[in-house]
């Protein structure tokens, strides 16, 4: 098969897992006990159930659940994906821009942390089992379990509270262009990035491990070459292979699975706004948002299947 | 003259060699936690869930070692007894994701086929949710507790474990040995426990460690958000998540519990490091 | 000499001038104003949260303002009277008062707002918080008249409620997100479950109001965020303080900590017709066992007063002083569950969440209060909707629910909805004749004196046989940075900005 043949097909693929997750989430949604207009009304819906039921019919919940199904997906194709039930405005703006904010602190925070991590691998493999290599590894594995929450409420309090360079939150910013989005975006990114430090050194650690004792690279030791133009020109190539699986993996946890850092600097991305659509027992605006996550994740995984194919021919499909 | 078919070696415990220090490391660490787990209420100078309302927010001393907390409990007895807790819901978690994920991976992938594929699709589909989030769906679906949150972590990580395996055995599949032993006749559940499953021991743990430390990170993640082990239960992403106010005015609340999150993860991992060179180095040493 | 003294004259006057002067208000400034939850949405008859509350009510008007002592203050309406049953009243409304998209608020947009709150399709819970309204008319483009159901001295009061805010009929399709008001801000930002901004209404019909240029509402949900921002002076208040940081609070000069006795409170609810709480001997055991100082503490680290199994607290006009507060008893209650037939103690579930802040403390309190009576408490901490739409609403033996409920302006409110039999939020299905007929004939009347006989005599029913045990009322807190001028606490947590001034 050759390659563009390949992404064709994972794209087929990929609108049938889209389609499956909303009709997953729909389904497992009807087993959520209570319903939107439960969580508006709270514990003031009246005994009797009165303004219970009028308010569902408002909301359009008394209609059978394939109907309310259908319903949305006839929307969402032609790119109407409705009106969230708790926030009462339309879900697709709302999506666009909180996928923005979630791409615009993935994007660096990636950036950063690949560095950060291609370095400290590469420097941990080839001065392996040394006193430096210990040391990152106890430095990554201490990064990433300290929890998120502990690190960013450190780093609110040093560098917002006490130092004053940054502001508390995102919401308490003023302004627009480049230093705006520096200053709101300095902390999460910071914090995302020492979260996902430790997994891609891991992985380019043990994978150039692995390169650095096969014949061929070893082969052009013995020729002479020198260890740069070994390292360089022969393991890395081969060496960065799982990175970019990773990598990947790491982009889509960071635009839906970093809610935590989300709600620690009250930034609006994508993570948060599930997290609310399942407090809310929002269904349709659940329905978008994980769709959208797992669109994300998916063309992220794709891209990098098709980077490995690209990288090592012989695995071409 | 007879020809004998050489069979793999048997597992044989190594004498004279040196054991990783790795290995060492995470077995100790791993197993201060374990031993704290098991007699912990026994050996604690107090009662977890006993308020002392005279010493509350107390500073480490002589009494408490490690402070007290707003209710005046005993951090010191909280961190050792929440092993339990912690321990064992990620433990559970990882064993459960990692048995049905084995169990489902060695299938698809001795089978082989449109099972294969359909199940492969269906383990697609729940990977591209992140891992948090379908925790959290899972979770708000069967109610904030431990229990539930150990069957979150299950879930999200047995896609990722059967894949594993899965690719395991298709490259093990078309070894010699399972050649021949097709060849011989033997059924193929046969096939699978006594050929395949034996070699796939090394990197199965090595990956359970991985996730070991993933399902620790995320039950903290969750007792941040509410949803996972519940108060007044003494577990240290509850202990982390709930007194995070006093991160300044009493820090101890935080760290001591937050210092046992990261040495088990740590200890984790290098107990995987470990587990892994020394399967590695046993292996080259018997070929 | 005589120029010395002309000095000296001078030097005074100008002394005693500065002392006695008042400082003037200072115009201008942006407020920026933190809540610790959001719930978005704008329409008055859906908020159910102080954010929304304080956003509707900068933005709409009542016909009356609640003031900080909850009495009603002429709004929109610059007078009402009612006729001498109390069952008709009529309201005078100003002139001139312009929404904000210019045109003029008549007695038509009374009517159609509150007509719009008492129609079920609205769905609204403000239905039944009003008052029994018949009807409401416009007499004339000034004046509106409401026909009451039956005699109620509350109405200019409750029609200054969240829920009685006057709305503009050509608006209702984007109340919620692009709402209009006659209110002293106008809505210029909306992100919702982030930030609001709200601007000043140049054509506010209060002469010289508001004094602030903006309001910025943004959401802060971690502790350090809080801290940080109130402390740099990022923000100017925080609506609510969370307990925790009060301490580090305090510490700031710059910071000051306001604290007022409110009327909320956190129950322990008992079924009445499950066993074993269909017996008032175990109800009353259960009451007694408590440590109320203990529970006090550990929801609300001490800011809050201790509460004696009524809804009224002790702070409030109508609270029965002659009721002995309730101490805690254990051998009492021990030899009352032996009564019982329950010699060996007692097991009970009780459901609790930490949905909202002390709750689930006071549980843990309360479990080991109760431990002492032989009363073994096993707790189950669920998701706060499920607390409220599952469990609330199914009787089962031996289960107890907590529930936290937000106080309530009018004594009426604050017993009748909760105690009346088969009244709208009675989920412990009390029903006592006795009760009902109290509440009825104190809602006609309107002499103090005489209502009160009649409240007191229903606060000592329920504080004997009644299913709730209320240990404390939590107090509201909040915090304010000291260049903030004439921010009052109004005990039900509603928030008034338009006279509020910046330094």
């Amino acid at each position: 098969m050759t390659l563009g043949a390949y992404v064709l097909r994972r794209l087929g693929l990929l609108v049938l897992t889209l389609l499956a997750i909303s009709l997953l989430v729909s389904g497992i949604f009807q087993l959520l006990p209570g319903d939107a207009a439960e969580q508006i009304l709270g514990a003031w819906a009246e005994r009797s159930g009165a303004t219970l039921t009028a308010m569902r019919a408002r909301l359009g919940l008394d209609r059978p659940w394939h109907e309310q199904y259908l319903g949305w997906l006839a929307g969402a194709v032609r790119g109407d994906f409705g009106k969230s039930l708790a926030m009462d405005v339309p879900i697709a703006p709302l999506l666009a821009e909180r996928l923005g904010y979630s791409l615009r602190l993935a994007i660096p925070a990636l950036v950063l942390g690949v560095t950060i991590s291609l370095v400290l691998g590469v420097v941990a493999a080839t001065r392996r089992n040394g006193i430096i290599d210990h040391l990152i590894t106890v430095v990554t594995l201490t990064g990433v379990s300290v929890p998120a929450f502990v690190l960013g409420s450190v780093l609110i309090l040093v560098f917002a509270g006490w130092l004053r360079w940054l502001p508390s939150s995102s919401a308490l910013a003023e302004g627009s262009g480049p230093g705006y989005w520096a200053r709101i975006l300095a902390l999460p990114v910071a914090t995302l990035t020492v979260e996902s430090l430790a997994y891609i050194t891991r992985t380019t650690r043990s994978s150039m491990i692995e390169v650095l004792k096969t014949p061929y690279v070893r082969t052009a030791t013995l020729k002479g070459l020198p260890r740069r133009v070994v390292l360089v020109k022969h393991a890395l190539r081969n060496g960065l292979l799982p990175t970019v699986t990773v990598v990947a993996f790491n982009f889509g946890w960071m635009l839906g699975g970093v809610v935590v850092v989300e709600q620690v600097f009250n930034y609006p991305g994508i993570g948060s706004l599930v997290l609310f659509a399942i407090e809310q027992r929002d269904l349709p605006l659940l329905q978008a948002s994980m769709c959208v996550v797992a669109f994300a994740y998916c063309v992220a995984n794709l891209a990098a299947d098709v980077l490995y194919a690209v990288l090592n021919p012989r695995i071409r499909y | 003259m007879a020809v004998t078919i050489p069979r793999p070696a048997a597992i044989a415990l190594p004498r004279a060699r040196r054991w990783p220090a790795a290995l060492v490391a995470g077995v100790a660490i791993l197993g201060t936690f374990a031993i704290f787990a098991a007699v912990g209420p026994w050996i604690v100078p107090y009662d977890v869930e006993q308020f002392h309302r005279a010493s509350a927010l107390e500073a480490p001393s002589h009494a408490f070692w490690f402070g007290t907390d707003r209710y005046g409990r005993d951090v010191l007895s909280r961190v050792v007894v929440g092993s339990r807790s912690t321990l064992a819901m990620a433990a559970a978690g990882t064993l459960l994701g990692v048995t049905v994920g084995l169990v489902l991976g060695l299938g698809s992938g001795y089978v082989g086929g449109r099972p294969d594929e359909a199940l492969m699709r269906i383990m697609d589909i729940v990977m591209s949710f992140p891992s948090l989030l379908l925790a959290l769906l899972v979770v708000s679906v069967l109610g904030a507790s431990a229990v539930n949150a150990v069957l979150s972590i299950a879930v999200v990580f047995v896609p990722r474990v059967a894949r594993v395996v899965r690719s395991a055995v298709l490259g093990l599949r078309t070894a010699e040995f399972v050649e021949a032993a097709q060849v011989r006749g033997e059924r193929g559940s046969w096939i699978v426990t006594r050929e395949i499953l034996p070699n796939l021991w090394p990197p199965i743990i090595v990956e359970a460690c991985v996730r070991m430390s993933f399902a620790v990170l995320m039950s903290v993640s969750l007792s941040y958000l509410g949803l996972g082990a519940q108060p007044p239960t003494p577990d240290w992403g509850l202990m982390v998540a709930k007194e995070r106010a006093f991160l300044v005015q009493a820090p101890w609340v935080v760290l001591f519990p937050a210092a046992a999150i990261v040495t088990l993860v740590i200890g984790v991992n290098v107990l995987g490091d470990g587990l892994r060179e020394w399967l590695m180095a046993r292996k080259t040493a018997d070929e | 000499m005589l120029k010395t003294l002309a000095v000296v004259i001078a030097v005074i006057a100008t002394l005693v001038g500065t002392i006695t002067s008042t400082p003037a208000q200072k115009r201008g400034g942006v407020l920026k104003f933190a809540v610790p939850s959001v719930k978005p949405g704008l329409d008055p008859a859906h908020t159910s949260t102080g954010d929304g509350y304080m956003l509707t009510q900068a933005i709409f008007s009542n016909l009356t303002r609640i003031d900080d002592h909850l009495e009603p203050k002429p709004q929109l309406a610059k007078s009402w009277d009612a006729n001498a049953q109390s069952t008709v009243w009529t309201f005078h409304l100003q002139q001139g008062v312009k929404f904000h998209n210019g045109r003029e608020l008549t007695a038509d947009d009374v009517v159609f707002s509150i007509e719009r709150i008492l129609d079920p399709k609205t769905a609204s819970r403000g239905a039944k918080a009003l008052g029994p309204i018949k009807k409401v008319v416009a007499k004339d483009r000034y004046t509106v008249i409401f026909e009451l159901a039956g005699a109620y001295g509350d109405l200019p009061l409750q029609l200054g409620n969240t829920f009685a805010r006057i709305v503009a009929k050509e608006n209702v399709d984007k109340l919620n997100s692009q709402p209009i008001g006659t209110g002293p801000f106008k809505l210029k930002e909306y992100s919702p479950g982030n930030r609001v901004v709200l601007a000043r209404n140049p054509d506010y019909f209060e002469k010289g109001l508001p004094y602030l240029d903006e309001v910025h509402q943004v959401f802060l949900k971690e502790y350090a965020a809080q801290v940080s921002a109130i402390g740099g002076g990022e923000i100017h208040v925080m609506y609510l303080v969370p307990v925790e940081i009060i301490g580090q609070l305090k510490k700031d000069a710059n910071v000051q900590v306001l604290e007022v006795p409110s009327p909320s409170f956190q129950s322990i609810e008992m079924f009445m017709n499950q066993k074993p709480f269909n017996d008032p001997k175990v109800r009353l055991a259960v009451k007694l066992a408590a440590d109320r100082k203990a529970m006090l503490e550990a929801s609300t680290g001490g800011h809050g007063v201790l509460g004696n199994d009524t809804p009224v607290p002790s702070f409030s006009r109508w609270y029965n002083k002659a009721l002995p507060q309730r101490e805690r008893d254990v051998p009492k209650a021990k030899q009352l569950l032996a009564e019982a037939g329950f010699k060996n103690g007692l097991d009970v579930t009780l459901y609790t969440s930490t949905g909202r802040p002390g709750m689930e403390e006071a549980a843990v309190a309360f479990r080991e209060s109760a431990k002492d009576a032989g009363i073994r408490v096993r707790l189950e901490s669920v998701d706060i909707t499920r607390l409220y739409s599952e469990f609330l609403r199914k009787p089962r033996e031996f289960t107890m629910m907590q529930v936290n409920w937000f106080g309530r302006p009018t004594i009426d409110e604050m017993i009748t909805p909760f105690m009346f039999t088969k009244s709208v939020w009675n989920f412990m299905e009390y029903s006592n004749p006795r009760v009902d007929a109290l509440l009825t004939d104190a809602l006609g009347m309107t002499e103090f004196d005489k209502r009160k006989r009649l409240y007191d005599e229903t606060q000592k029913i329920l504080h004997d046989e009644g299913p709730w045990l209320v240990a404390y009322f939590r107090n509201y807190l909040s915090a304010i940075r000291t260049n903030v001028r004439n921010y009052k606490l109004i005990p039900v947590q509603y928030v008034e900005l338009r006279d509020v001034w910046l330094e």
